[in-house]
């Protein structure tokens, strides 16, 4: 007779358990602890890292380059996201712990393995458990971000979601260890020895033994820490994610194997070499993936274009020797500088440290001590400079072929900001911290004797209040990573002073007030025509680097309109500028402008507004001659008044709204890509405010 | 309906099973009759299939049950265990009714029976022994195995309250259900099964009903205990 209708235990909802797990994790005083401990501690690495990055802005203000040198995932997210690494790596293993832990100490695991699911069902909503209590831990950190936005900060969506995996794989990788070493013992405290022998023995394999010879480096690559590095370099290293997903499904596939109390232990052993033998095997072939997308602004981890495309089509491999030893800083240069981009560059690239058992101090009187040596196909030379200016040429000689021309493309522009941090610290030390406590009280809170059964809520209410938190947090973070916005903000402008926001280029522009409030006016009155604003050489220097001088050549051959640019947009493709205007006076124009498509040689797209002409036009301008390629009539402008003019650009589609009211549509011949700002035209006495742009992806 | 074969059980070099055998019949209530150590816990978990044994076989209907798959059929309260502390008990039971698909109605019956309405809202850390076994029984009978293994499930119970859980037993095992009970007190195990598995010392003593077991011990018209007595 075959067993009785059991269709039940094969159609088990899930929700139940994983509901259950959640109350399981918040429940506890572990991850509320840890929410609080982390509050201050993410908080003040946060009001450090923007206070640093504050001053090294004020004094990049008079210094393009130092300015260029200004990246908020160097400043800001790495310093920020550390101070939450250090809490996951001490703290969250006593969170992770709990969703089986708690189990085994109260008989309840007797219980939970007769429920009709798969183990390995059980471990995988307790790992998604996990994930769920790393997600409430990042409240702190992703509130940080916030923060950063709404300071005005710049955020590269692609930095910052990289970064953000790493720390989730490792606080994922955390998790299934805990969940192993929960599965493996009989009770928490001792789960929790073995976690930390894990995570703070790795963090000191890695600051111990990193950068020593032989061995000891193979072994320091073993180390935990070293997930996060490579996402803190804005590298997307596909063979590294593979690998951290291997090792998480490996010691959540041992939790199984480890939890159910009716196996033989040798049965669970034989199972267990089973589990770690087929995760090498699938992490070696693995760990051999090279594949890795640099989705820093600044391609930091990568040659400029046109070397990297000439070094993808050198065919042969290229094997490098180095003398120098690990710990040299030389051969951290030459592996931060060369090695590594030539990696991700070449197909075929073998690196072999010749001096791998030489230490620095003991390299003394050896006279190729420095050298690398390069051989590609049958030539080889030898070089000692670390510098991919001297050795990118040398590669190029070694294959037979010529440097290849530069491609031009924008300078990465830095993106300095100074802000008083203050209210952080009062976010973080104060407002946050009562909300966790709040949070915290209602998870305590027994639920109301007025609900009736089975109307009880899913979650209680505190995880609830939390969840709701954290939804907010990333929803609005959302716009702010997915759609990069630039806002200009005047209340912090002086009044009478050119605005600092904004690059004045012809014409003259400065901060007035209207009404108590700071606006940026346009004075044509007193402005001579072809007459660029002060200062011109360092402000187009500023906007376009080292190849300033033909933009520069360009607005003193040209400076008959006047107009600003927005340093912070780079290269402006698709998305919405809008800003509003008021035209004082001007008896030939009361002319006002959005400038989209600006190149490095002056040239420019504009839609305008004029009061006096009530018609909104689309110009362009080649060379410093303006032509007309769309006009549209009967706009009502009125002067003495406020008006919303808006651009809307998708590609090579150009829509001009004003007041709200879409006017004009017009198809370019070629998408739109360059720096935007405000424009206006002779003797116009123009107010401008409210200018901002989103980018839409 | 339910065959256990020569179950053996070491632990390390002591034994705790020696060759247990018995069967289950559909609908009954047999008791598991032991003093402490006689290895009742350690049968029930093996039965449940949550502890390995050293040999033996259990069948169902004839078929063979091995170990991964006893929980489609059977399942175990254990003694001794306080589930689920920091929820209330109300929390505890949406849980299983959620997995087992319980209605409303089936839940509300299931509190009623066994009387936890008064503590529904209260954490599980603080009920009483009383309540915190109720509650396991709750669990057991949300489940929709056929056969239900309890461990002590009068432990905490004063006289009233194991003649009511008696009664609910009773009422459970004529639904259809098969319950096997591991109870050390003997006038409890009397009063509420229908058979008897003896066991002293990891060994089966005797199997049957009182009246089979009076004529195997020679005592006409003994009670459990002095069966049990003349038996071990």
């Amino acid at each position: 007779m075959p067993l009785p209708e059991t269709s039940w235990a094969r159609s088990a909802p899930v929700w139940p358990l994983f509901v259950k797990e959640l109350r399981e994790i918040t429940g506890g005083r572990a991850l509320w602890t840890l929410l609080l401990i982390a509050c201050p501690l993410v908080g003040y690495s946060f009001f450090q890292a923007m206070s640093l990055y504050g001053e090294a802005s004020a004094a990049a203000a008079n210094s393009p380059v130092l300015a260029a040198s200004l990246s908020p995932l160097d400043g800001i997210l790495v310093p920020t996201f550390g101070s939450f690494y250090v809490a996951v790596t001490l703290l969250f293993p006593f969170v992770a712990i709990r969703v089986l832990g708690e189990e085994k100490q109260s008989g309840a695991l007797r219980l939970l393995v007769q429920l009709p699911y798969r183990t390995v069902t059980l471990v995988g909503v307790k790992l998604a458990a996990v994930f769920f209590a790393w997600l409430l831990c990042a409240i702190p950190v992703l509130s940080s971000i916030l923060a950063w936005w709404i300071v005005g900060g710049h955020l590269s969506s692609a930095e910052t979601l990289t970064l953000f995996l790493g720390h989730l794989l490792y606080g994922l990788l955390i998790g299934a260890v805990a969940l192993f070493a929960a599965s493996l013992t009989e009770n928490s405290a001792t789960a929790a020895i073995v976690t930390l022998a894990f995570t703070i023995g790795s963090w000191v394999l890695d600051f111990t033994i990193a950068g020593r010879p032989g061995w000891l480096e193979w072994f320091a690559h073993l180390s935990l820490t070293q997930v996060i590095r490579t996402f803190e370099q804005g590298l997307l290293s596909v063979g590294l994610i593979a690998g951290v997903a291997v090792a998480i499904c490996g010691f959540a596939a041992l939790a199984a194997i480890w939890l159910p109390p009716g196996v033989a232990i040798g049965r669970k052993l034989v199972r267990s070499a089973l589990c770690v033998s087929a995760a090498a095997a699938v992490l070696l072939p693995v760990s051999q993936f090279k594949t890795s997308i640099d989705v820093t602004e600044d391609r930091r981890n990568s040659f400029a274009v046109a070397d990297a495309n000439q070094l993808a089509k050198l065919a042969e491999p290229l094997t490098i020797a180095v003398h120098l030893a690990a710990e040299d800083p030389r051969y951290i240069d030459l592996q931060r500088n060369v090695l590594a981009k030539l990696e991700r560059a070449m197909p075929h690239v073998s690196i072999r440290v010749a001096t791998a058992r030489q230490t620095f101090a003991s390299s003394a009187g050896d006279e190729a001590y420095g050298e690398i040596e390069y051989r590609y196909g049958a030539r080889s030379d030898t070089t000692r400079s670390t510098s991919p200016s001297e050795i990118l040429p040398l590669i190029y000689g070694l294959a037979n072929v010529s440097p290849p021309a530069p491609i031009p493309s924008a300078e990465y522009p830095g993106y300095p900001l100074v802000t008083d941090g203050a209210f952080v610290l009062l976010w973080f030390l104060a407002v946050l911290p009562i909300l966790v406590v709040l949070a915290w009280w209602r998870s305590r809170r027994l639920p109301s004797n007025s609900r009736t059964f089975l109307k009880e809520v899913i979650m209680n209410s505190g995880t609830r209040a939390l969840l709701i938190a954290a939804v907010a947090v990333v929803l609005l973070l959302l716009p702010a990573i997915a759609a990069p916005v630039f806002k200009v903000d005047l209340s912090g402008e002086t009044a009478g002073a050119e605005p600092k926001a904004l690059v004045p280029v012809v014409g003259i522009w400065r901060i007035e007030t209207e009404a108590g409030k700071p606006v940026l006016a346009v004075d044509g009155r007193q402005w001579k025509e072809g007459q660029s604003s002060a200062g011109i050489a360092d402000k187009a220097r500023a906007l376009y680097g080292e190849r300033y001088a033909e933009f520069l050549d360009r607005v003193q051959a040209y400076a008959y309109y006047p107009y600003v640019v927005a340093k912070d947009v780079d290269d402006f493709k698709n998305g919405e500028i809008s800003v509003r205007f008021e035209g004082l006076s001007g008896r030939i124009d009361q002319g006002a402008g959005i400038l989209f498509n600006l190149k490095p040689n002056g040239d420019y797209l504009t839609i305008r507004a004029n009061c006096l002409e009530n018609n909104l036009v689309l110009w362009k301008f080649e060379k410093g001659k303006r032509s007309s390629v769309e006009w549209v009539r009967n706009t009502p402008t009125s002067s003495r008044q406020w008006h919303d003019l808006k651009v809307r650009i998708a590609g090579n589609k150009v829509e001009g709204y004003l007041d709200g009211k879409l006017y004009l549509q017009h198809t370019l011949p070629t998408p739109v890509s360059g720096k935007i700002g405000l424009w206006s035209k002779a003797d116009s006495y123009m107010h401008f405010d409210d200018f901002a742009a989103t980018v839409s992806e | 309906m339910l065959q256990i074969a020569s179950f053996t059980k070491f632990y390390g070099e002591q034994l705790a099973l020696e060759s247990v055998g018995f069967s289950v019949q559909a609908g009954e209530i047999l008791g598991l009759i032991g003093p402490n150590g006689a290895g009742k816990t350690t049968l029930l978990e093996a039965i449940a299939g949550l502890l390995p044994v050293d040999s033996g076989e259990i069948r169902f209907h004839d078929q063979p049950l091995p170990a991964h798959r006893r929980r489609e059929v059977i399942f175990y309260l254990p003694d001794g265990v306080r589930p689920y502390a920091d929820q209330t008990a109300e929390q505890a039971l949406t849980f299983f009714a959620g997995v087992y698909r319980r209605s409303a109605d089936e839940v509300s019956e299931i509190v009623s029976t066994v009387g936890l309405r008064p503590v529904l809202a209260k954490r599980i850390h603080s009920l009483s022994k009383g309540y915190n076994r109720r509650l396991i029984i709750a669990l057991g009978f949300l489940t929709r195995h056929p056969i239900l293994l309890m461990d002590e499930p009068f432990d905490g119970f004063d006289l009233r309250q194991s003649r009511d859980m008696m009664g609910v037993l009773r009422r459970v095992a004529s639904g259809g259900r098969t319950l096997l009970l591991s109870i050390h007190q003997l006038r409890d195990a009397e009063q509420v099964c229908d058979r008897f598995a003896l066991l002293a010392d990891g060994r089966i003593r005797g199997v049957g009903t009182l009246e089979e077991l009076r004529g195997r011990a020679n005592r006409p018209s003994g009670n459990l205990e002095d069966v049990f007595l003349a038996l071990t």
